[in-house]
């Protein structure tokens, strides 16, 4: 009986131990969390905004259930979506694309667009950033009318030498997206 | 065992990067430029010394069944407070080495140092080893993103005002750069350049 009383009470405290220091350690995430959560939002959205503001030169903009949309003086001139694409050379890729509003005719201009997300081969996939080619700056002012979308030389849409299929996920990414 | 010989071993005859080949999994993947490097070789840094220290303060209260999962979970505590501190005060540097802050957990020079130094020695010589061993870490990596910047994309100091907070300071030094160098075996090849060359310094000085 006593041995097994002792055995306990040693276990009882290996136990213990352990757990106090668990429970001190969340507690003090938790309050670290807390101190730093309104911070690290607001890093967050101005992170996003930032982003936004580069692609339509500074319009404002307003959230829509879709995206957001774009006013320049009061009056609507476009939106931005967001589109995710799965064939890529590996993973997704997340783009943003500023579009303006369809005109009379049907048709839709490129603004801007911007990649948010890739894990395309870094060096060679990775000039789809705009900080690392001027690439993604082409689509500018394309449209869904006036465009062939295929890539060059039959088309309008010139290749990253060396990732074909990253620069096509991309081109029929958008083409489909002024389509709709 | 003094400081001098503490320094001695983190920075050069037991450097966790080039000897005891330990972290190697942060250590490729974020050498692939200048500004990441630094910026994991300092988080590392901090919570190596952080976790040294709180687990040579509580070395004599812990029990030998439980010694191992508690000094993971004081890394853990550490990795997740620096999370959070580099996306307080540096959101852009987080958003491209964030990943890797996560994987400091599992860098086996952390619970290499904890269980093999700080578990038995006071808090002083810990703190110091862990210090000495996460600047050895920081330099091989510092010059390892060096290396692989500049041969991989031409240039060196590429976004490393997120860091400081100061205008861009890139450096153009090649229009493009060998590309084998900035993919993930380059990593391995620059690494073992390091080691090969440690190596015959460590012949020669012998």
């Amino acid at each position: 009986m006593t041995i097994r009383m002792a055995i306990n009470k040693t276990l009882f405290r290996k136990i213990l131990k352990p757990t106090l220091l668990a429970l001190s350690c969340a507690f003090f995430l938790a309050f670290t969390h807390q101190i730093t959560k309104k911070t690290i939002e607001s890093n967050q959205r101005q992170y996003e905004e930032r982003l936004l503001r580069e692609m339509v030169n500074g319009a404002e903009l307003e959230k829509s259930s879709s995206g957001y949309s774009v006013f320049r003086e009061g009056t609507q001139i476009g939106t931005i979506e967001q589109l995710t694409t799965s064939h890529g050379y590996n993973g997704k890729i997340d783009l943003l694309i500023a579009l303006t509003l369809t005109s009379l005719t049907g048709d839709r201009e490129v603004i801007s667009v911007r990649v948010t997300h890739h894990e395309e081969t870094p060096g060679i996939g990775d000039k789809i950033e705009p900080e690392v080619s001027t690439w993604i700056h082409q689509f500018v002012g394309k449209s869904a009318h006036h465009t062939n979308w295929t890539l060059s030389p039959e088309g309008d849409i010139d290749i990253i030498s060396g990732a074909t299929i990253t620069s096509r996920a991309v081109t029929n990414a958008i083409a489909e997206t002024l389509a709709e | 065992m003094t400081a001098i010989s503490l320094a001695k071993d983190g920075l050069w005859k037991n450097n966790p990067a080039l000897v005891q080949l330990l972290g190697l999994c942060p250590l490729l993947a974020t050498s692939n430029s200048f500004a990441t490097s630094l910026g994991l070789g300092l988080t590392t840094l901090v919570v190596l010394t952080l976790s040294n220290f709180t687990i040579s303060l509580m070395r004599g209260l812990l029990d030998d069944e439980t010694r191992l999962p508690v000094q993971i979970l004081v890394i853990a505590t550490f990795v997740t407070l620096a999370d959070l501190s580099l996306q307080y005060w540096f959101f852009d540097m987080h958003q491209r080495i964030g990943l890797f802050v996560a994987l400091i957990v599992t860098n086996c020079t952390l619970l290499g140092r904890a269980e093999a130094f700080a578990s038995k020695n006071p808090i002083i010589l810990s703190t110091f080893d862990g210090l000495m061993m996460g600047t050895g870490f920081l330099l091989v990596l510092l010059l390892m993103g060096t290396i692989r910047e500049i041969a991989g994309n031409g240039t060196l100091f590429a976004n490393l005002h997120l860091l400081t907070g100061t205008p861009d300071m890139t450096i153009q030094i090649a229009d493009s750069g060998f590309l084998l160098v900035a993919l993930p075996p380059g990593a391995f090849l620059t690494l073992g350049c390091l080691i090969a060359a440690k190596n015959v310094i460590d012949g020669a000085l012998r």
